[in-house]
């Protein structure tokens, strides 16, 4: 896995890569680098390019232009069979004609790996998944998540440096998805091996990542860890994209945002020192809600315009002045509820508000 | 009584029957049809076939001599080895020229394009095959555009012969005739085929030749034998081609079970006993088929 790779390199190295269809710029530009064991997470809207880019990465479509390059090695104009690099597809893409367990040694039988000694690394492989007992199945036997699992073990048993995996969790049911999604990340960090992981859910990327991508139309917007980007969001599209958040164009002068629907924001993060046109940021979790007035930075009155019960949590739509702030509180017995209509108060200190200065 | 109360009464009484019955009376026409032409014809052929024959009339006598005559002669011996040769390649040269056709039409044409080769593919099917024959005799002939062509430019001095009325221009015509048994089945299973898998195949270190033999051939192998057992079947027991195109040696082995009734012979239980053979034969080559695969996969 990362045995072979010299120390110091980076896993992997993408420098301009340029994608173009006919008249369409599938991924227009595109550089960063993954680190060696690291799992990194490529989020963004469908449509965004992130799948293009990771078929580059892989070898099934060539660059425009840029190089790739893995392990230090150019491999821009080598084709998918001869990289270093494994898949796991969206629709895991699993050898109908073959069981279990040779879908599992598919990549082992390529490289002219005895039978015995591929079928023994297989078992291990399977074990390793919780497959023991599904060797000799058919595909068509298996449910999602086991079939998810298999597609897993068939790309990791040919010991990739790098492993591409193009949102394979999308089929399964919430709670499927977010047991795999765990369990990946424990496969992740058993193997040590280099995980690119490309999904629109930003729920998985914040959750599994060491860093996170984040792309929009063809470019790479912000890279991160999950925290700097869910915090520091470099433009509106990544504050509005990564969670929820409240996002207002306005002036900036002296650290106070006034916005273009009348509210004054203290802001406390960010680059406060701009003045002119920025966003501000505010998550929904970081403002009070009160029958009384709130004491804080930033403080309004409003009126309950919506509630939405999510169980866990509580998510207020205040009407304050000409927009509509969205406040999200933690479910709890006694803190009561309130209704459409009530008069409330709402507010946040200046360091939950977040100054975006780019576009 | 109006003939509506009795339609209604006639369908009450059907509603009250079980689904077992309904079921019979469903399968009754095509099963009274089958037995009516196909099954009494077989089973007379196969009673003439074991019957002696005395002054053109079929007797009572049990005998299997017929069948000792058609395994012991050398006439029937030789056209069955010409009609299996004939077959066997004719079967061949579709499944070189099919398959690739089959997997073009499936994996690399978009859907307009596919639209009007299919119905290329298909077309020949609706054009009357003596047609076609014609036709093959008026390229390949001696005055034919294909020997017209190797003269003028002086490739052979005099026309070639064995472009018509001969084995090649046999297996030629089989092969044009039926060519469409051997595309469609293989396109049909191709079309299910996920590109994701070869993609797939590739990611895990197949180069181009082994994603086919990994992945295409085993989507494609129900197709194959499918298309393999029309083209070898049809063209086995095909008298048309051979006739035309064969020129004037009547040498399978159809047409030999035809000259036994035909030269003033009238000798149906030998002709009869050699069609049995043919059966036999079939059935032989179709259970070692399904033996080796799966029924259900290839229906």
């Amino acid at each position: 896995m990362t045995a072979s790779s010299s120390p110091g390199t980076s896993a992997l190295d993408a420098e301009e890569l340029r994608k173009e269809f006919d008249d369409l710029t599938a991924v227009d530009g595109v550089s960063f680098s993954i680190e060696q064991g690291e799992f990194f997470t490529l989020v963004g809207p469908s449509g965004c390019g992130k799948t293009t880019l990771l078929r580059m990465l892989s070898g099934l479509e060539e660059p425009t232009s840029g190089t790739v390059r893995i392990d230090g090695a150019d491999t821009t104009r080598l084709p998918a069979e001869r990289r270093p690099t494994s898949m796991v597809f969206q629709d895991l893409a699993l050898f109908p004609h073959k069981d279990v367990l040779g879908n599992v040694c598919f990549g082992l039988k390529m490289q002219g790996i005895a039978r015995s000694e591929r079928e023994e690394r297989g078992r291990e492989m399977l074990e390793l998944l919780g497959l023991g007992g599904y060797a000799d199945n058919a595909i068509e036997e298996l449910s999602g998540g086991e079939r998810q699992r298999v597609a897993l073990g068939r790309s990791l048993l040919t010991e990739p440096d790098l492993l591409l995996l193009d949102e394979p969790l999308a089929s399964l049911d919430v709670k499927l998805r977010r047991e795999m999604q765990l369990e990946l990340r424990r496969i992740h960090d058993d193997l040590g091996s280099t995980f690119l992981y490309v999904t629109h859910d930003q729920q998985v990327a914040l959750t599994a990542s060491d860093r996170i991508g984040v792309m929009n139309d063809g470019n790479l917007v912000q890279v991160g860890t999950p925290q700097e980007v869910y915090e520091e969001p470099a433009t509106p599209f990544v504050a509005e994209f990564i969670g929820e958040t409240n996002l207002w164009a306005g002036d900036c002068e002296d650290g106070v945002v006034a916005t273009d629907e009348g509210l004054e924001i203290a802001a406390g993060r960010g680059d406060t020192t701009t003045d002119g046109r920025v966003h501000v940021s505010v998550r929904p979790e970081r403002i009070d809600i009160a029958a009384d007035p709130v004491e804080a930075d930033n403080a309004f009155e409003g009126t309950v315009a919506d509630r939405i019960y999510e169980g866990d949590d509580i998510t207020y739509q205040v009407a304050v002045n000409d927009t509509d702030l969205q406040v999200e509180q933690p479910a709890k017995e006694s803190r009561g509820l309130f209704e459409p209509g009530d008069s409330v108060g709402v507010g946040f200190d200046r360091d939950n508000a977040y100054v975006v200065t780019g576009r | 009584m109006s003939t509506d109360t009795a339609l209604g009464a006639a369908y009450r009484r059907l509603d009250g029957l079980s689904t077992e019955v309904k079921g019979a009376l469903v399968a009754l026409p095509p099963i009274a049809y089958l037995t009516l032409f196909f099954v009494v014809p077989l089973f007379s052929i196969l009673n003439y076939s074991v019957r002696v024959q005395r002054e053109l009339q079929i007797t009572g006598e049990f005998t299997l001599a017929h069948y000792a005559e058609v395994l012991t002669s050398g006439t029937f011996q030789g056209a069955l080895f010409y009609s299996v040769r004939v077959a066997l390649v004719t079967t061949a040269l579709a499944l070189i020229v099919g398959t690739p056709v089959g997997y073009y039409l499936a994996t690399e044409v978009g859907d307009r394009l596919r639209n009007v080769l299919l119905f290329l593919v298909i077309a020949p099917l609706w054009i009357n095959f003596f047609v076609r024959a014609y036709a093959i005799i008026q390229i390949g002939g001696a005055r034919g555009f294909l020997n017209g062509t190797l003269l003028a430019v002086g490739l052979v001095d005099e026309p070639i012969q064995w472009f018509v009325y001969s084995q090649p221009s046999v297996i030629f015509g089989l092969t044009t005739l039926w060519l469409p048994l051997m595309v469609l089945p293989i396109y049909a299973l191709l079309r299910q085929m996920d590109t994701a898998w070869l993609e797939a195949a590739r990611d895990l270190g197949a180069g181009p030749l082994r994603v086919h033999r990994e992945v295409t051939l085993p989507a494609a192998l129900p197709g194959i034998i499918l298309g393999s057992l029309f083209v070898f079947l049809l063209s086995l027991g095909n008298q048309a081609v051979p006739r035309i195109l064969g020129g004037a040696k009547r040498t399978t082995y159809s047409e030999t079970i035809l000259l036994q009734l035909e030269s003033g012979g009238l000798n149906w239980p030998v002709a009869s006993a050699a069609s049995g053979v043919m059966m036999a034969f079939v059935i032989v080559v179709l259970l070692g088929v399904f033996s080796v695969f799966d029924m259900e996969e290839l229906f």
